[in-house]
């Protein structure tokens, strides 16, 4: 071995104390993503937050009326009625119309009776949520390119909120995210390889202790919990012909991995944000039978190509952004990665909400009322904001309810000699004040 | 979590101790790795297989500061992907920069055949070095950072980095020689 070469290899062998530690920051001109802080911040605040559901195509949102999310009567079915038809012969396109990974997801609209919410957060796996760019027009470039279906004059009164189901499952050092039982994984493996006319060829299942966080002292579970812990499956594999592996995890999520990526054709490409949205919304049509979205629309977010169903009701539409969506990786312009989200098969509705408009949230959010991964100091001035977006926070083992949420973008450091500026996110509920109890304001501090 | 709660859950051979590293050190080794790869798809095969890695290596070991011996997997990993992946391709990645910088200390003759002796040599030079530069040097040979970035790291300018670095490549040369290693 040449010696460039050995002394590269063998620096790596060097002791500990030599390497030092790397900040959670990386700076770069485009967007990073959010920040992990790396041994840093368990933080828990108070609030909820999460992820959502997919309504299929027949379902109607009614505002005014009867605000549910509803199939046909003759299309409603449990999860675990949905089987796949068949795997061992490839069904054509035109015959797939009754076959749907997800079940259709549909409540009663309820505005009475309200249980108060005293939900907890955590961002302790997600970190320091902070944006970095090097121009102050990066903010405005990066909420162009989310494309969030909510508007600041979108007369909404009210949202429904959910019950995070698979929040009770994750504990420190013995959670796993399950509210599926391995029969549904396995039909919705099936059905998904099925939508995408591969014949799966074996199935393996993953399997892990669950002990629900309910019954251990702050998350954490004692030594006889893990030694008598429930093994459950938490997630199932299947192999296809054409090796292509879909894994269905306990929280309702599915990764489809090409291990042959697929190469797009040559006019397609993720250059910039043009190609990007160009290509993701060729990948929407070629998997337009998988998807199976009757209004999709496209959004980049931390490096993600994404689409989801955009419903004329604007109601469905920011459930839909927010807690169920679709996620195109790609390397080379080749996709490699197929990601779907939908929390709504882990979910429980607990009714619509009212909420708080976006300015109320704004006077807040200068008062000192939000939460935040951030360590921020000091008042929140008006021009320290940048932007503003409502969102449900996802996140299956961080966020007890999936809760409306106003999320502000704050300038928290500029560098003019670097050109560099960086943005936390702090976080208002949307949930008017009077249904949540316990809410504990961030403090900026860490541990 | 602690870091000593999840190496407790290696020895316990609990499946949750890789999703525990994987959310605690997955952007850490990430960073590691598409230093070294540029690729998401193979920095992402690159994590996987660290955590394989580490599944097998604990038990026995139990390291003190788990990210970095997670990061020294990741490294390794990266490296030999990298290698066999332009084994038969040029490449500008911050790899070939490094070695062609390395290349102006120890040369690309085939002399440095002591292993153990190497590794002393760097520990007790690095032992000697003082920190800013030491942390500049690693943050470009350990981490494999373009020079931009641990510069930026270092609060340097670019320009003061590469000399930093320079004044530090020469004086291992120099150290390498006086342990008879060169």
């Amino acid at each position: 071995m040449k010696n460039n070469e050995k002394l590269l290899l063998t620096l790596g062998e060097t002791e500990d104390k030599h390497i030092p530690d790397i900040p959670p920051k990386k700076k770069n001109n485009r967007f990073l993503g959010w920040s992990a802080g790396i041994g840093a911040c368990a933080a828990v605040a108070a609030i909820a937050t999460a992820v959502a559901l997919t309504p299929k195509s027949g379902m109607d949102i009614n505002l005014t009326g009867d605000s549910s999310i509803n199939p046909p009567e003759s299309e409603q079915h449990e999860l675990s009625e949905i089987t796949s038809s068949t795997t061992t012969e490839q069904a054509p396109s035109d015959t797939l119309t009754d076959v749907h990974i997800y079940p259709y997801f549909s409540y009663e609209t309820k505005t009475e009776d309200l249980q108060v919410l005293s939900p907890a957060v955590s961002f302790g796996a997600t970190g320091f949520e902070e944006l970095e760019f090097d121009s102050e027009n990066g903010i405005n470039n990066y909420i162009d390119n989310l494309n969030n279906p909510w508007t600041e004059d979108m007369e909404l009164s009210s949202l429904p909120v959910f019950k995070n189901k698979v929040y009770d499952g994750w504990t420190s050092g013995a959670g796993v995210f399950i509210c599926l039982s391995e029969d549904d994984m396995t039909n919705m493996a099936e059905n998904t390889a099925l939508l995408l006319n591969k014949e799966i060829v074996s199935m393996q299942t993953q399997k892990d202790m669950f002990i629900s966080r309910s019954e251990t002292e702050n998350g954490y579970p004692t030594q006889e919990q893990f030694e008598s812990a429930e093994i459950k499956v938490y997630e199932i594999s299947a192999e296809c012909d054409d090796d292509t592996r879909i894994s269905v995890s306990g929280d309702g999520s599915i990764k489809i991995t090409f291990n042959t990526p697929v190469q797009l054709p040559d006019e397609y490409n993720f250059n910039d944000t043009n190609d990007s949205i160009k290509s993701t919304e060729h990948l929407a049509e070629q998997y337009s039978t998988l998807l199976q979205y009757d209004k999709p629309d496209f959004f980049l977010k931390s490096g993600y190509n994404c689409v989801y169903d955009k419903n004329s009701d604007d109601v469905r539409a920011i459930l839909n952004y927010n807690l169920s969506l679709t996620r195109f990786c790609e390397t080379d312009s080749a996709l490699t990665i197929i990601y779907i989200d939908n929390h709504f098969c882990s979910s429980e509705y607990l009714g619509d909400y009212p909420i708080i408009n976006y300015d109320s949230a704004k006077q807040l959010l200068k008062e000192g009322n939000y939460i935040t991964s951030a360590p921020i100091e000091g008042e929140i001035s008006d021009d320290m904001i940048a932007a503003g977006e409502l969102v449900y926070r996802s996140g299956s083992g961080q966020n007890e309810y999936f809760m409306p949420y106003y999320r502000f973008y704050v300038l928290v450091d500029e560098n003019n000699s670097t050109s560099e500026y960086n943005y936390a996110a702090l976080y208002v509920p949307a949930v008017s004040s009077e249904y949540l109890t316990d809410m504990s304001v961030w403090n900026g501090s860490f541990n | 979590m602690e870091d000593e709660l999840i190496v407790e859950l290696y020895w316990k051979r609990s499946e949750n101790a890789i999703s525990e590293s994987r959310t605690k050190y997955g952007r850490y080794c990430g960073a590691i790795a598409d230093n070294i790869l540029h690729s998401r798809e193979d920095t992402e095969e690159c994590l996987n297989d660290t955590w394989m890695r580490a599944w097998e290596a604990m038990p026995p070991n139990r390291p003190n500061r788990l990210s970095v011996f997670l990061g020294k997997i990741t490294r390794n990993l990266a490296i030999d992907r990298y290698r066999k992946r332009n084994a038969e391709k040029r490449s500008k990645g911050q790899v070939d920069l490094c070695l062609d910088e390395l290349a102006e200390c120890v040369g690309t003759e085939e002399t440095l055949d002591d292993d153990i002796a190497l590794k002393e040599a760097l520990n007790s030079f690095l032992e000697q070095l003082d920190q800013p530069a030491k942390e500049l040097f690693m943050l470009r040979y350990w981490y494999m950072f373009p020079i931009k970035e641990a510069a930026k790291r270092c609060k340097l300018t670019e320009g003061a980095a590469k000399m930093s670095l320079k004044r530090t490549r020469d004086r291992l040369r120099l150290w390498l020689e006086q342990e008879e290693l060169l």
